[in-house]
C-alpha cells in the first residue's frame, strides 16, 4: 500500500509539473504566485480584517462583540485575527517539525525527473518535505475567513486549492505533502477559532489584547510585536523554530 | 460557528484529493512497446573506438536500443588541440570530425553528456556546433550532470535521476528524431545506473521480474570485460566484496533495485 501511494504520489507530481514546464513564462509566474504574491495576498487580507472588518458584509450582524460601533467591530475582528495567527503559526510550526523529524527530500532534490526553469530552487532548503508547513498555513485561511464571511471562506478556498496544486507543481512538494499539510493548518485554526468562541477566558483575554491596540502607549509595543510577528512569517517561522530546537535540546 | 461550517467541506476536499491522487496516479501507465532485446552484449563491433593515430575518443560503446539509444564513456582527454591560447591538452574525440562522423553513421541527432563539469559540457557543445555548421548535421548535446561521489546515491546528482531524466527524455521522443548517444565517465557508474533505469522501464511490462534485473545486472557488469583493454586510462579496477577483481560490482548495483524498479513504473 505504502508503494501504491508513492508511486501515485510521483506520478502526479511528474504530471503537473510536466506539464507546466512546457511553459517557461508560465513557470516562473507561479513560482512568483506561490512565493511572493500568496504572501502579499494574505497580508492584505489581514490588513483589511484589522482596519475596515465592518465592510464584509454580514459580519457585524453575526459577531455580537462587534455591533456596538466601528470601535467595538475592530477590537473583534482584530481579537479574532490574533486567535487565528497563533493558531496557524501553531500548525506552520507542527508541519514543520513532522516534516524534521521525518526528514524526507522534497521532489527537486530527489532522483525524480523534475523539469524547471533555472534557479527555481535555489535557497531552498532540500529535506522536510512530508507535511508542507506552507500548506498548513494555506489550510488554515479558508477556515479563519469564514468566520467574517462564508463567501470570504470560499474565495480562500479556492485559492488555497489553487496554490496547493502550484505549489506541486512547481516541484517544491508532493501532493501528499500539501494534503497533509492543509489539514494540519485547518483543525488547527477551526481548533483555535472554536477555543475563542467557546472559551470565556480565551475570548476575554483576545478581546482585552486588541483593544489595547486602539490605546497607547500599549499600541507602540504591540504593533511593534506585530511587526516582529510579521517579520518572522516573512522568515518563514526559523527563529521560532531555533528556539523550539534549543529548547528541546536543553530539556 | 462558521470555521466550523468551512472546516467540513475542506477536510472532504483534501480526503477526496487524497483518494484521487491514489485512483489516478496509482493507474499503470501504458507499457513502452516492444521490449528491447536485452538477451545479448549490446555490442556491435569495437566498443572502445580510436582515432587515426591509435588514440582512445570513446571506450565501453554499445547499443542500448537499436536505432534509438547508444552508450559509452566520456572522453578521455589524451592529445592536444591548437586553440587561439595555444596547445591544449583536449581529448582524441575532439581532434577532426572522426567522432562526429561515427555519430553521423549512426544517426546520432541528439548526445546526452552525464559529466559534471560545466567545462566539458561547454566543450563537448562546442565541437558538435563546430561541425554541425560545417556538414550541416545537426547533433545537440543536453547535460544531466551526475557527480562522480554520488552516482550510486538517490539525489539529484545520481546516476538514478541521470536514468528517471533519460527515460523522461526517451519517452516523447519519435523514431524520426534520430537516435541518441549517452555517455558519462568510464560509461560504468553514473551512466551503468542511467541505462540500468531505462532498460528495466522499457521491458518491465513484458520480461518476468526476476529474469530482468539478472538481464540488466549482467550488461551492467559488462564494463568489467569491456574496459579491459583502456588501462588505467579511464579509471582503476577495484576488488569487489565477493572478492572479484573489476571496474564495477554486482554489490553496487543490488542496493538501488527498488529504485530502478520504482523509477520504471513512474
Amino acid at each position: 500500500m505504502t508503494d501504491y501511494l508513492k508511486l501515485a504520489d510521483a506520478r502526479i507530481l511528474i504530471w503537473l509539473n510536466h506539464a507546466l514546464a512546457g511553459h517557461p513564462r508560465l513557470f516562473v509566474a507561479s513560482l512568483l504566485i506561490t512565493d511572493k504574491l500568496a504572501d502579499m495576498a494574505v497580508l492584505a487580507m489581514g490588513a483589511v480584517l484589522w482596519v475596515w472588518p465592518h465592510r464584509i458584509p454580514g459580519w457585524r450582524a453575526a459577531e455580537p462583540d462587534a455591533q456596538a460601533s466601528v470601535a467595538a467591530a475592530r477590537r473583534a475582528s482584530r481579537a479574532r485575527l490574533i486567535v487565528f495567527g497563533i493558531g496557524a503559526t501553531a500548525a506552520y510550526v507542527t508541519a514543520r517539525l513532522i516534516a524534521m523529524h521525518l526528514d524526507k527530500p522534497r521532489p527537486f532534490a530527489s532522483y525524480l525527473p523534475v523539469l524547471a526553469v533555472p534557479g527555481a530552487f535555489f535557497g531552498l532548503r532540500e529535506f522536510g518535505t512530508f507535511p508542507s508547513d506552507h500548506a498548513a498555513l494555506l489550510g488554515a485561511l479558508p477556515v479563519a475567513f469564514a468566520c467574517w464571511s462564508m463567501a470570504l471562506g470560499w474565495i480562500w478556498a479556492v485559492a488555497a486549492l489553487l496554490l496547493l496544486a502550484l505549489r506541486v507543481a512547481v516541484a517544491f512538494h508532493y501532493p501528499y505533502d500539501m494534503i497533509a499539510g492543509g489539514l494540519i493548518g485547518a483543525v488547527f485554526t477551526a481548533a483555535a477559532m472554536a477555543l475563542y468562541d467557546r472559551n470565556a477566558r480565551v475570548h476575554g483575554l483576545a478581546l482585552a489584547v486588541a483593544g489595547r491596540f486602539a490605546r497607547r502607549p500599549h499600541a507602540y509595543v504591540l504593533y511593534g510585536l506585530l511587526a516582529a510577528g510579521a517579520l518572522e512569517f516573512a522568515f518563514h517561522f526559523s527563529h521560532v523554530l531555533a528556539a523550539l530546537l534549543w529548547l528541546r535540546a536543553r530539556l | 460557528m462558521r470555521s466550523g461550517h468551512m472546516l467540513r467541506p475542506l477536510i472532504a476536499v483534501f480526503v477526496a484529493a487524497a483518494a484521487a491522487v491514489g485512483w489516478a496516479g496509482g493507474h499503470a501507465s501504458a507499457p513502452a512497446a516492444p521490449a528491447i532485446p536485452l538477451e545479448g552484449t549490446g555490442v556491435e563491433g569495437e566498443t572502445t573506438l580510436r582515432d587515426a593515430d591509435g588514440r582512445i575518443m570513446v571506450a565501453n560503446f554499445r547499443l542500448v536500443e537499436p536505432g534509438r539509444l547508444y552508450r559509452a564513456s566520456s572522453f578521455p582527454v589524451n592529445a592536444t588541440l591548437d586553440t587561439p591560447e595555444g596547445r591544449r591538452p583536449a581529448p582524441a574525440a575532439y581532434v577532426g570530425p572522426a567522432f562526429f562522423d561515427l555519430l553521423r553513421a549512426r544517426n546520432v541527432r541528439q548526445v546526452v553528456t552525464l559529466d559534471e563539469a560545466d567545462h566539458a559540457f561547454y566543450a563537448e557543445e562546442g565541437y558538435y556546433r563546430y561541425w554541425t555548421e560545417r556538414t550541416g548535421y545537426a547533433i545537440t548535446l543536453t547535460h544531466i550532470p551526475v557527480a562522480a561521489d554520488d552516482a550510486y546515491g538517490r539525489d539529484d546528482l545520481s546516476g538514478l535521476h541521470a536514468g528517471a531524466m533519460l527515460v523522461s527524455m526517451m519517452r516523447g521522443r519519435a523514431a524520426d528524431q534520430g537516435a541518441v548517444l549517452v555517455h558519462g565517465d568510464a560509461g560504468k557508474d553514473g551512466l551503468g545506473i542511467a541505462v540500468a533505469v531505462y532498460e528495466t522501464w522499457r521491458n518491465h511490462a513484458w520480461t518476468d521480474r526476476e529474469t530482468l534485473w539478472q538481464q540488466v545486472t549482467a550488461r551492467y557488469l559488462l564494463s568489467n570485460r569491456l574496459l579491459r583493454d583502456t588501462g588505467s586510462l579511464l579509471g582503476e579496477s577495484v576488488k569487489c566484496p565477493s572478492g572479484q577483481e573489476g571496474y564495477v560490482c554486482p554489490e553496487w548495483l543490488s542496493p538501488l533495485r527498488g529504485d530502478v524498479e520504482f523509477i520504471a513504473k513512474l
